[in-house]
């Protein structure tokens, strides 16, 4: 089954709902990155940015970095050492 | 940081739209409010799962927030307006399940913003927000399947020129705004708002 459901009828006569329908523009999302990968680097109103294999962009990545409590950066600066460490001594 | 009192007092018709600034900001609880929901929307992406928020958007002691939360499925949201409320503007998120951002409105949001009387709409994908606002060249009512459809093509076309899917969203959101007479403003998460057209 889709992750998508679109919803049937944007049209509501209740004006005391309002309807916010996407499917159909995700699903031209999802056609077009299939068949063309998206160059969001080469845009001038992105910098060039390298994304994480989970593809999230870079910047969500630093901002999820800014707010994490000190305790979690430690962690991560102590993770991010040993990679560090690694790859100096590897060479790469 | 406030919202810009210029935005506030243009939606409550105070001001005409050539006092509207071409920068628009937000204060501090507006800009988190958002991203609060920005990040539910987001927080099974990791296994594929996305999911819309949204909010109504109200001006309570001439303050404008961000109220009654709600979520919906990965491709759209309802948000019940109170029968008492007169101000009638909302934001919602556009999460896509493959991590891309910088989507914004699509054919429907702009068709639905007009005939369901909304003031302002937001959409928040990513670091980007886009904002419309009605103005006196705004009809009252749109057909919704010839804006999907109109703003489908201009954004496939946009795409396959090899424009990112942030600048694809921008071209297209703008020509359908003029064709609107919506005015169309743009920025990133916790800055200012540009104006991108006004008619």
């Amino acid at each position: 089954m889709s992750k998508r459901q679109t919803l049937v009828n944007s049209v509501e006569p209740n004006r005391h709902i309002l309807v916010k329908d996407d499917g159909d523009l995700f699903s031209l999302v999802q056609r077009l990155t299939a068949e063309q990968p998206p160059i969001e680097a080469e845009s001038p109103l992105w910098r060039r940015e390298s994304w994480v294999q989970i593809e999230l962009p870079f910047p969500f990545l630093l901002t999820t970095v800014e707010r994490l409590p000190l305790d979690k950066a430690r962690l991560l600066h102590r993770r991010l050492g040993d990679r560090l460490a690694t790859a100096a001594t590897s060479g790469l | 940081m406030t919202t810009t009192p210029a935005l506030i007092a243009y939606l409550q018709g105070l001001i005409p739209l050539d006092e509207l600034p071409d920068t628009l900001g937000f204060s501090n609880a507006m800009w988190q409010a958002m991203e609060n929901l920005w990040q539910r929307s987001i927080a099974n992406l990791d296994m594929g799962l996305v999911i819309e928020w949204g909010g109504l958007l109200e001006i309570s002691q001439g303050r404008l927030r961000l109220a009654r939360p709600v979520s919906g499925t990965a491709a759209g949201l309802r948000l019940i307006v109170p029968s008492t409320s007169s101000f009638v503007s909302s934001f919602h998120t556009h999460p896509d399940s493959q991590g891309y951002t910088g989507i914004g409105f699509s054919g429907a949001d702009f068709a639905d913003m007009v005939n369901q009387g909304e003031r302002i709409s937001l959409v928040q994908s990513g670091r980007n927000l886009f904002a419309l606002l009605r103005t006196e060249d705004t009809p009252v009512t749109v057909p919704v399947l010839k804006w999907r459809t109109r703003m489908n093509s201009l954004f496939e076309q946009a795409y396959r020129a090899r424009r990112s899917i942030l600048a694809a969203s921008l071209i297209a959101n703008r020509m359908i705004s003029q064709d609107l007479g919506l005015a169309f403003y743009y920025g990133r998460m916790f800055r200012q708002l540009v104006e991108v057209y006004r008619p």
